[in-house]
């Protein structure tokens, strides 16, 4: 692990009850990195997002972001710094896209009645930026599942966070939404945000990731490149799944692909 | 383009705030002056006999009340109906009302007007809230302070309270308990007025502080997670809230009795005319609960003259309609 780590977990351990959700994870982000974290659902991802961003405190061992433990940050500083998606949002309330948006900058305005002029210029532009600018005044609930991830993704982005947490981002989207919303965050990455994501498309995380973290059980059983982790070994190991990995004829990133039991079973039967 | 389309967004709110203020001083002016004319009233105002007693003793009073228990139910649905995420919670949904109900007839079967006079029915109204308050938060404390232990532990509390009640009632003789009866269906006759002076600022300054935390309801609305996420401490804000609703809800209570349906409708219907962000919903929603309190006492006056009904009633039948009306229109 380097010195110079935006972001450091050290033996960090997380129990619900009697449970080890994480055990022992030691894990370094630097600035820049796009880590995509992945690994079989109940393997411990979501928790340890939801324990970097500060919602959850470990157990055991110590977060230190950016030079001081996470622990020490006051909320409203941290979310200055470090914009978190969480899986699901439900909105009980019709608030409008460019309402919703505007709620980032609650970290930096908080007292006044409402937001300043210059918070709903930044939320405009930003909108436009992200090409959501005429869904402006649209309730949130009449917006489609694709529309709505990228004005949750608005929001963060308003946030003017250094790091990017998101928990399955793309899950839920058709091909179309999953290529538009990943080329926003790998545009913001250009920009010099760091992010973290779960992802479930292995393929997706080997396309658009610079790491790759893969969780089993708990611990972390691989960590680093595209190439080095999403190997077959490891992906037929953590995930009990068959599959074969080639290599993406453009991006030279491993491709990898699920191998159905009727060939398993064709490959037994003949010796 | 866009641009013009804020400034026309804040017309509309502002023209909204205009209709709003009109409507209740159109209330209040209703609520002073029914069956006079207006110089009647203004020279009730200069005069202390006559119309002018009248004014002074019974139709100014019952105005401010019916102005701050309205507006501050109308706040009060707003932040808990937004701390709980459901558009339908109202004030009473923590149980402050059962442990209310229940201070109340204590105070009617040991008969603490001897001994209190006015300041009974206030007293122990208050003082059952308070209990009710208290239960509430602490049994929530055990469990992590969220939304769904609140409701849950409220809903107990509620039902528990508002039985030992009725195993009340149902003990002692029906007559003896018609005060009681009226007053838990919403009063706002019944206040001594020399209680007034004390109930202004009491009423006033939760709700002023309520007004500066919209922001706050705002990102609450997401959620505990997501609200953790945009930098406001949810257990903190949930607590410093519940306490402030708690007890100016409370305060109403003792006042005024248990006036359903103001803290549920006004919120609701703002909502849908002027939007979901929650600091123009608590303003508007102060200003509509009071025009809605204090119309309805007027028609309770009136309604049936001589004959007065509770308020409450009156809320509860407007109210329950215009819900119903809003419910069925959509979808």
């Amino acid at each position: 692990m380097k010195k110079d780590a935006l972001l450091s977990l050290s033996g960090v351990s997380f129990r619900y009850g009697s449970q080890t959700v994480l055990n022992n994870i030691d894990l370094g982000v630097e600035r820049g990195e796009v880590v995509g974290i992945i690994g079989p659902n109940g393997a411990g991802k979501s928790t340890l997002l939801r324990l970097i961003a500060g919602y959850l405190t470990p157990d055991d061992g110590s977060i230190v972001f950016s030079g001081s433990p996470l622990k020490d940050y006051d909320r409203r500083a941290l979310a200055r710094h470090i914009a978190t998606l969480p899986q699901s949002l439900d909105m009980p309330f019709p608030y409008t896209v460019e309402e919703f948006v505007l709620m980032g900058r609650y970290p930096y305005d908080r007292r006044n009645f409402s937001y300043g002029a210059g918070e709903k210029e930044l939320a405009s532009e930003i909108m436009h930026d992200m090409n959501i600018g005429h869904l402006a005044k649209r309730h949130i609930n009449t917006l489609s599942e694709g529309e709505r991830q990228k004005v949750y993704l608005a929001q963060c982005i308003v946030q003017d966070p250094g790091v990017l947490l998101l928990d399955e981002p793309v899950s839920h989207l058709d091909i179309k939404h999953q290529m538009r919303v990943l080329e926003i965050l790998e545009d913001l990455h250009t920009e010099g945000l760091t992010i973290l994501m779960i992802l479930h498309d292995l393929n997706l995380a080997s396309e658009f990731c610079s790491r790759i973290v893969l969780i089993s059980q708990g611990s972390i059983y691989a960590t680093g490149s595209p190439a080095t982790t999403l190997t077959y070994e490891n992906i037929e190991k953590v995930y009990d799944t068959v599959v074969i990995v080639r290599e993406n004829p453009l991006s030279k990133k491993p491709f990898i692909i699920p191998v159905s039991r009727k060939y398993l079973k064709e490959k037994d039967e003949k010796p | 383009m866009t641009k013009h389309a804020t400034r026309n967004a804040q017309q509309r709110t502002f023209l909204i705030f205009v209709i709003l203020s009109i409507l209740l001083l159109g209330s209040i002016v209703l609520s002073l002056s029914y069956g006079k004319d207006i110089s009647t009233v203004l020279a009730g105002i200069f005069s202390h006999e006559g119309f002018g007693l009248v004014l002074r003793k019974i139709r100014i009073p019952r105005t401010v009340m019916a102005f701050l228990v309205g507006g501050s139910l109308g706040v009060c649905g707003v932040t808990l109906q937004s701390i709980l995420r459901n558009p339908l919670a109202e004030p009473y949904t923590l149980g402050i009302s059962g442990g209310a109900s229940l201070g109340i007839t204590v105070s009617t079967v040991i008969q603490m007007q001897n001994l209190l006079g006015a300041y009974a029915y206030p007293l122990m109204g208050f003082t059952g809230a308070l209990v009710s308050i208290i239960v509430v938060y602490t049994l929530s404390m055990r469990k992590s302070f969220n939304p769904n232990s609140m409701i849950l532990f409220g809903i107990v509390a509620s039902l528990v309270f508002s039985s030992i009640v009725f195993f009340i009632f149902s003990l002692l003789d029906p007559d003896k308990m018609q005060m009681t009866l009226m007053w838990l269906m919403g009063d706002l006759a019944s206040l001594d007025i020399s209680l007034i002076p004390f109930y202004v600022p009491l009423l006033l300054a939760p709700a002023i502080i309520l007004f500066f935390f919209g922001k706050e309801l705002d990102i609450l609305s997401l959620g505990v997670e997501k609200a953790h996420y945009l930098g406001v401490h949810p257990p903190r804000a949930y607590k410093i809230l519940f306490i402030i609703t708690s007890v100016l809800t409370g305060l109403c209570v003792s006042a005024s009795g248990i006036i359903g349906f103001v803290g549920l409708i006004v919120p609701h219907v703002l909502r849908n005319i002027i939007g979901a962000p929650h600091t123009r919903l608590l303003f508007a929603s102060y200003l509509g609960g009071a025009f809605f309190l204090i119309i309805s006492d007027v028609f309770s006056r009136y309604l049936l003259y001589p004959v007065e009904l509770p308020v409450g009633v009156i809320t509860g039948i407007f109210g329950g309609l215009i819900l119903l009306f809003l419910l069925t229109r959509k979808r």
